[in-house]
């Protein structure tokens, strides 16, 4: 839980005024095993953290979920970066300026064959095949009778991460409603339409190796 | 009999239930009025629920986390932590009222419920 982490906790409180928008439903597929029995989780749901201006506009964004170190790291800096725009004459420019240093400064993140290889073959699946992968690799929720666990795979920062340079150091509307569609659906792939509940038959997914898919190493 | 008043009011007054007499009850509606009314009375509610969250009773700490929950604005918070804004026009009213910028994080689902 990052926002449950002391250092970010006390950062945040101190340095920000916190606030939290639904962008869409959760998404949850639930496979009928017969018999009564049923198997429900979520499947995606990516998040991404404004950093704002006290009028709303956006200055920098963090994609996707992280760490609480990472958080706090991203958290400070932005704190940091607001305190130049506080006294800066344009700050428009000094905000696309930050993005294009940070994005001249950034090495360009190389997809590891296997990671590509795995992605096309999620793109080309069924959908209950999607779903069944997105539940078991990635962010994942499981419904016990005792309690419901929600595991996220964290990360991506560095594809994510230069997207975000490159779409704030160009111009246009910078308000976290305006930035939704382009950071949710065109950096994270994450569509905002095709949520709530999702019910698939249990003979629908096709075979996919936990193993091989889960292999990002490059070669 | 005037004597003996202020003694029935002290008595009367120590038997009236609370708000916490309401997390507790058998009673679902009971329970639910109880939680609207530490709702109503906003943020400063919260010392009294982080109190409550050293109740005995299993069921009435769950209440009480649900409470702080929707209180803070983050789901299983023991109100000790972030006070989300569920608004983004309110978070630009407090943010320009203390000069400070605005975190908005963005998800699917509600933070303040389970499984977001």
């Amino acid at each position: 839980m990052t926002f449950s982490d002391r250092r970010v906790i006390e950062w945040v409180r101190t340095n920000f005024v916190a606030c939290w928008e639904s962008v869409a439903d959760v998404r949850t597929a639930t496979f009928d095993l017969g018999g009564g029995r049923k198997v429900t989780g979520t499947t995606g749901g990516e998040m991404a953290i404004f950093f704002c201006l006290p009028d709303g506009t956006v200055y920098d964004v963090l994609p996707a979920l992280h760490s609480p170190q990472a958080v706090h790291a991203a958290a400070v800096e932005a704190a940091q970066f607001h305190d130049r725009l506080r006294v800066s004459k344009d700050r428009e420019e000094e905000i696309r300026s930050y993005h294009r240093t940070r994005l001249a400064a950034l090495p360009i993140a190389v997809e590891s064959s296997k990671r590509q290889v795995y992605r096309d073959r999620h793109a080309q699946a069924d959908p209950a095949t999607k779903d069944l992968t997105r539940m078991l690799l990635s962010k994942a929720g499981v419904f016990l009778p005792t309690e419901s666990i929600v595991v996220v795979e964290p990360g991506g920062m560095k594809f994510y991460k230069r997207r975000i340079h490159e779409l704030l150091s160009q111009g246009g509307p910078r308000t976290p409603l305006a930035l939704r569609k382009p950071v949710f659906e065109t950096i994270l792939g994450e569509p905002l339409t095709d949520r709530g509940a999702v019910t698939h038959s249990w003979d629908s997914p096709a075979p996919f190796s936990i193993s091989e898919s889960a292999l990002e190493e490059d070669e | 009999m005037n004597r003996a008043l202020p003694l029935l009011l002290i008595l009367a007054s120590c038997g009236s239930p609370t708000p916490l007499d309401g997390l507790r009850s058998d009673d679902p509606e009971r329970a639910a009025a109880a939680a609207e009314a530490y709702l109503a009375r906003g943020e400063a509610a919260i010392p009294e629920l982080r109190e409550a969250l050293k109740d005995p009773d299993a069921r009435t700490r769950k209440r009480v986390r649900g409470v702080l929950s929707k209180l803070s604005g983050q789901w299983g918070s023991d109100g000790d932590g972030i006070l989300w804004k569920t608004s983004f026009d309110a978070a630009m009213a407090e943010a320009r009222r203390r000069d400070l910028p605005i975190l908005v994080l963005n998800l699917f689902g509600r933070f303040d419920q389970e499984l977001c």
